[in-house]
C-alpha cells in the first residue's frame, strides 16, 4: 500500500482528506505541523508527502526545503497544497522544491491522478 | 495690419496768420482738396491744435503780434498732445537764419512767401504722406506693445550680456520687480533652469522658452526669454499624482484582500464538498440512498461558491492588470475534441444535442489555450443552462478578415434568448439577466464579462445576436497569433 504523509493544521482538511485517501486504499500518516513532518518524514519513509503551504510556525515551503535537504528525505515526493489560486503560488511552490501543486478545494480524482504520477516517478 | 482706412479720408489743415486776407488766399488754394481750419493767433492756433479732431499739419506764419509763430512751434512741440503734427511755417522772412531756426525748433519744412501754389500744394501732400507713415509705424508699434503686454506669460528681452533690456507687465507680476529694476538684471538672477527666483527670494517652478533675435539697438543678438509660471500646473499634477497612488494602493489592498478572503473562503469549503463528496460515496455503500439527493444539493452549493470565489478573483485580477496570458501553439481541432468530451454530459442533461462544425484544414493558433477553454465552457454550459431539447452548435473555422488571420469560435442554440436590454448589459459584472434566472439556472453572473475580457487580452472581442425565445449564438473572434493586452 502506498504510505502518504499528509500535513496539514486545519483539523477538518485533515480528517476529510486522510478518511478519502484511506477509502481509496492508501496509508495515512498525519503531521500537524512543518516541524512535525520534517520528523515524520525521516522516520516513516512515506512515498510520498502532501503539503500545505500555509501553516503557522513553520509554513509548508520551509518544511519542503528541509525535507528536500536531508539525504534520508530527498528522494520523497512532495505535493504541495494550497487555497491559494493565484498561479504565482504555484510556481512558488515548485520553485521552493515541490514536485508538484494543486489547489484546495481538491478535486479527488485530480489529486489521485498526481499522487500516482509522482509515485511512478 | 492695422487699417488705415481713416487716411483716406480728407486730411485737416491747420493755417495760422494774422493777416485775414493771406488766410482767404491760402485757404482758397486748399479748400478744394483738404478740410481747412484757420486760426488769427497763436494762442488760438495751439487751442485749435489740441481740439478733437486734431488737425493733420499746421500752416504757420511766423510774425504774428502778442506770439510769434516761432513760440507757438515751440509750444505745440513741447506738449505731448500736439507734438506729432507737422509744421510748416510759411513765412515773408526768407534769412537763411530764420529758416535753420524754424527747422531747428521742430518744424517739417519752410516755405517763404510769396508762395507758388504747385510748391505748396506738393510739398503740404509730401508731408502729410511722411505723417501718414509715421502714424501705421507708430500705431504698429502700440499694436505689438499690446500684445507683448497682454501675453499671460513673462516675455524678457536681453543683450548679449544676458541684461533684461525689455519686459512686459507680467514678468513684473511674476517676480515682483518692477520695470526699472528688471531692466538691471541678468537673467540668470531671475531664471536658473526651471526655478524662477522673485524679488523676495521664494522660487517657483517656471517652462522656459527661449529664442534669439537680432538686435536692432547695437546690431548684435538678443534672446528673447518666454517665462511661464508653471506652480498651478505642477499642484495639479502632484495632486494627480498623489491620487493615482491612492487609487492603485486602494486598488492594490483590494486585490490583496480579494486574494487573501479566496484563500480563506476556500479552506472551510474544502471540507463541505470533500465530505459531501465522501458521504455520497458512503450513503451508497451503507445503503442509505435516501440522503443522497441533499448531499448533492450541500456539494451542489459548495461548487457554486467555489466558481463564484474563481470568478471574482479572475475578475479582479483582470482588473488589477495581473490576469496573465500563456501563450504556446495550441491545436484547434485538439482542442474542440477535448472541450467536446467534458462539455457533453452537461449538453445532455437537459436533453439537447451537441453539433460540431469544424473545417478539416484549420490551422493552429498561438494564444492561450486555458483561456479559450474557458470561453468555450463559459458559452456551451450557458447554451446547455438555457436550452432545453434543442440543439447547440460548435463551429469553428480561421479566414483573413481586413489583413488579419483570425480564428472564429461561435456557440449557438435555440433555448431562451435574450431581449435586446439583456444584451445590453450582458457582458458587465453581476449581470444575469435578473436575480431570479440565477435561483432558476445557476451561475454568478460574472461568466461572460470574464470571457470578453479574456478575449480582449487576446486581442479579440465577443459578440452576441439573439432573438427572445427562438436562441443565441456568441460569436468569438480571435487574432492568429495573440496579442497581449494588458487590461487596466
Amino acid at each position: 500500500m502506498v504510505k502518504v504523509l499528509l500535513v496539514d493544521d486545519d483539523e477538518l482538511n485533515r480528517d476529510m482528506l486522510s478518511r478519502r485517501l484511506v477509502r481509496n486504499n492508501y496509508t495515512v500518516v498525519i503531521a500537524v505541523n512543518g516541524e512535525e513532518s520534517i520528523r515524520m518524514a525521516e522516520t516513516n519513509q512515506p512515498d510520498i508527502i502532501l503539503m500545505d503551504m500555509n501553516m503557522p510556525m513553520m509554513d509548508g515551503l520551509e518544511a519542503t526545503r528541509q525535507i528536500k535537504n536531508n539525504p534520508l528525505t530527498a528522494n520523497i515526493p512532495i505535493l504541495i497544497l494550497s487555497a491559494h489560486a493565484m498561479p504565482s503560488y504555484a510556481a512558488k511552490a515548485i520553485a521552493g522544491g515541490g514536485d508538484d501543486y494543486d489547489t484546495k478545494p481538491i478535486d479527488l480524482e485530480r489529486l489521485l491522478g498526481k499522487i500516482q504520477a509522482l509515485i511512478k516517478k | 495690419m492695422i487699417d488705415k482706412s481713416d487716411s483716406l479720408k480728407k486730411a485737416t489743415i491747420l493755417v495760422v496768420d494774422d493777416i485775414a486776407d493771406n488766410l482767404t488766399l491760402v485757404g482758397g488754394l486748399l479748400k478744394t482738396s483738404y478740410k481747412i481750419k484757420v486760426a488769427s493767433d497763436g494762442e488760438k492756433a495751439i487751442k485749435i491744435a489740441q481740439s478733437i479732431p486734431q488737425p493733420d499739419l499746421i500752416l504757420l506764419d511766423i510774425m504774428m503780434p502778442d506770439i510769434d509763430g516761432y513760440e507757438v512751434c515751440q509750444r505745440l512741440k513741447a506738449n505731448q498732445s500736439t507734438q506729432h503734427i507737422p509744421v510748416i511755417f510759411l513765412t515773408a522772412k526768407s534769412e537763411i537764419n530764420d529758416e535753420t531756426k524754424g527747422l531747428e525748433i521742430g518744424a517739417v519744412d519752410y516755405i517763404t512767401k510769396p508762395i507758388s501754389p504747385p510748391i505748396l500744394l506738393s510739398r503740404i501732400k509730401t508731408h502729410l504722406k511722411v505723417k501718414q507713415m509715421q502714424d501705421i509705424l507708430h500705431d504698429q508699434r502700440a499694436w505689438f506693445l499690446s500684445i507683448i503686454e497682454s501675453a499671460p506669460d513673462a516675455i524678457l528681452v536681453t543683450d548679449e550680456q544676458n541684461v533684461v533690456i525689455l519686459c512686459n507687465s507680467q514678468a513684473e507680476e511674476i517676480f515682483g520687480y518692477n520695470s526699472n529694476e528688471l531692466h538691471s538684471k541678468n537673467i540668470n538672477q531671475l531664471v536658473l533652469s526651471d526655478v524662477g527666483k522673485r524679488k523676495d527670494g521664494s522660487e517657483f517652478p517656471v517652462e522656459v522658452g527661449l529664442r534669439k533675435l537680432p538686435n536692432l539697438n547695437d546690431g548684435g543678438d538678443c534672446t528673447c526669454v518666454l517665462i511661464h509660471d508653471i506652480t498651478e500646473r505642477k499642484r495639479v499634477e502632484n495632486e494627480i499624482r498623489a491620487a493615482k497612488k491612492l487609487a492603485e494602493d486602494a486598488n492594490q489592498m483590494k486585490s490583496d484582500f480579494l486574494a487573501n478572503m479566496s484563500h480563506e473562503l476556500r479552506t472551510p469549503l474544502n471540507a463541505i464538498i470533500g465530505y459531501s463528496e465522501m458521504l455520497q460515496e458512503e450513503a451508497e455503500e451503507f445503503n442509505q440512498r435516501q440522503f443522497i439527493p441533499d448531499l448533492q444539493k450541500i456539494h451542489g452549493a459548495g461548487k457554486h461558491l467555489l466558481t463564484l470565489i474563481n470568478d471574482i478573483l479572475d475578475l479582479s485580477k483582470i482588473e488589477a492588470g495581473k490576469m496573465e496570458l500563456f501563450l504556446e501553439d495550441v491545436d484547434l481541432l485538439k482542442m474542440v475534441h477535448e472541450v467536446e468530451n467534458i462539455i457533453f454530459p452537461m449538453i445532455e442533461k437537459n436533453n439537447n444535442q451537441l453539433i460540431v462544425e469544424r473545417e478539416t484544414n484549420l490551422k493552429s493558433i498561438y494564444t492561450d489555450v486555458i483561456k479559450i477553454k474557458q470561453i468555450l465552457f463559459n458559452l456551451l454550459s450557458n447554451a446547455a443552462k438555457f436550452t432545453h431539447d434543442g440543439v447547440i452548435t460548435l463551429s469553428v473555422k480561421d479566414f483573413i478578415a481586413s489583413d488579419k488571420a483570425v480564428v472564429q469560435l461561435s456557440v449557438s442554440d435555440n433555448g431562451i434568448g435574450l431581449t435586446q436590454e439583456q444584451i445590453s448589459k450582458l457582458f458587465g459584472n453581476f449581470a444575469q439577466a435578473d436575480a431570479s434566472t440565477t435561483r432558476k439556472y445557476g451561475g454568478t453572473g460574472l461568466g461572460l464579462a470574464i470571457c470578453r475580457r479574456f478575449c480582449q487580452m487576446m486581442g479579440g472581442d465577443i459578440t452576441v445576436t439573439s432573438v427572445i425565445n427562438e436562441g443565441s449564438t456568441f460569436t468569438v473572434e480571435l487574432p492568429l497569433i495573440a496579442v497581449h493586452k494588458l487590461e487596466r
